[in-house]
């Protein structure tokens, strides 16, 4: 059968067409819902497909807070590095690490992440490129810029809390603390 | 702010004692802060800091009673760690008034329903703020008391 190797449209070995995984996906979706639907009807009673598993809210928490804490480390050690005189943003730098560390403790592998990108998708922030924020050449202006993105993570942090466990609640609002505590500092050491 | 009579739990109301009982010793403590500072620049901020812990003491107080729970009274004088006879000692003793709020409101935010654990996560951003300006330092976690340095 020289005529199918030849097909141009023919998917290389081990390689399925964006086709045929599309088409396989709108299958499973299809499935799924079907599922869904007759577990439904059958008021949930002898179900052997498995319904889709909501997300646990405190990863997909954790996860987000992770991210937002590795964007004001990145921002607190390129200001750090423009302005080595400040020295709470060098702490602060380290403490959003920290958090970010603590955040993520004992979270699956990033590759299962629900959010998505693993390295961090900059919804919400304004320091722009992931690998070097903009810091302003003056050390006043930079050390209000990283307060104000710590401030606003303050709000994002206690905002998030509502539906998360006991034990993950009390983690974030402590990140949320710190994050304002920094913020202070750093609008302290400026003057 | 109301509480719910049924939400309030064993573990809820002993975070709310707990808390209450940090209030006590805040204000306690913040009398003797602001004596030490009289006539300083920052006495004005341990003035607003001893009115902040009153009315979060009176809050606690209204929370016990509406979960039906009689509200843990003030010792007589509390261990301040030492005679504070300086500004710098006042100023520290004030960072571990708030540090000691800070423990009971992390542990508030894990015990509270949603509309008290947001009250609670305020509070311990206020507790945090305020330590971090009387020491000069920002804690990383701060309330976490096992993950205290």
């Amino acid at each position: 059968m020289p005529d199918l190797v030849s097909d141009p449209r023919r998917p290389a070995a081990g390689r399925p067409s964006r086709r045929v995984v599309l088409a396989g996906g709108l299958r499973a979706g299809l499935l799924l819902g079907t599922a869904g639907a007759a577990s439904l009807m059958a008021g949930c009673s002898n179900d052997e497909e498995p319904m889709p598993r909501p997300p646990d809210p405190d990863v997909v928490a954790r996860t987000r807070a992770a991210e937002l804490e590795d964007r004001l480390a990145l921002l607190a050690e390129a200001t750090a590095r423009r302005h080595p005189t400040l020295a709470s943003v060098g702490a602060a730098a380290r403490g959003h690490r920290a958090h970010a560390g603590a955040l993520r403790d004992g979270l699956p592998a990033p590759t299962g992440s629900p959010t998505g990108s693993p390295t961090g998708s900059p919804t919400g922030s304004p320091t722009g490129s992931p690998s070097e924020p903009t810091v302003s050449a003056s050390a006043a202006q930079a050390a209000v810029a990283l307060a104000r993105q710590q401030d606003a993570a303050v709000a994002t942090h206690l905002a998030a809390l509502a539906p998360l466990s006991g034990r993950v609640a009390r983690l974030l609002a402590s990140v949320a603390a710190s994050d304002a505590a920094h913020a202070a500092v750093v609008r302290q050491a400026r003057r | 702010m109301t509480l719910p009579l049924a939400t309030a739990g064993p573990a809820l109301t002993a975070a709310l004692t707990a808390a209450l009982a940090g209030e006590h010793a805040a204000v306690y403590g913040y009398g003797v802060v602001g004596a030490r500072l009289e006539g300083r620049q920052d006495q004005v901020s341990a003035r607003q800091a001893f009115d902040g812990h009153r009315a979060r003491r009176a809050a606690l107080e209204d929370l016990l009673r509406a979960a039906g729970t009689e509200p843990v009274a003030a010792e007589a004088a509390y261990d301040l760690g030492g005679p504070i006879t300086t500004a710098a000692a006042a100023r520290a003793l004030a960072a571990r008034l708030e540090r000691g709020v800070a423990a009971t409101y992390a542990d508030l935010v894990a015990a509270g329903e949603p509309g008290l654990r947001a009250t609670a996560a305020r509070w311990l951003v206020d507790a945090a703020v305020r330590g971090s300006v009387w020491s000069g330092v920002a804690e990383d976690f701060p309330g976490l008391t096992e993950r205290r340095s």
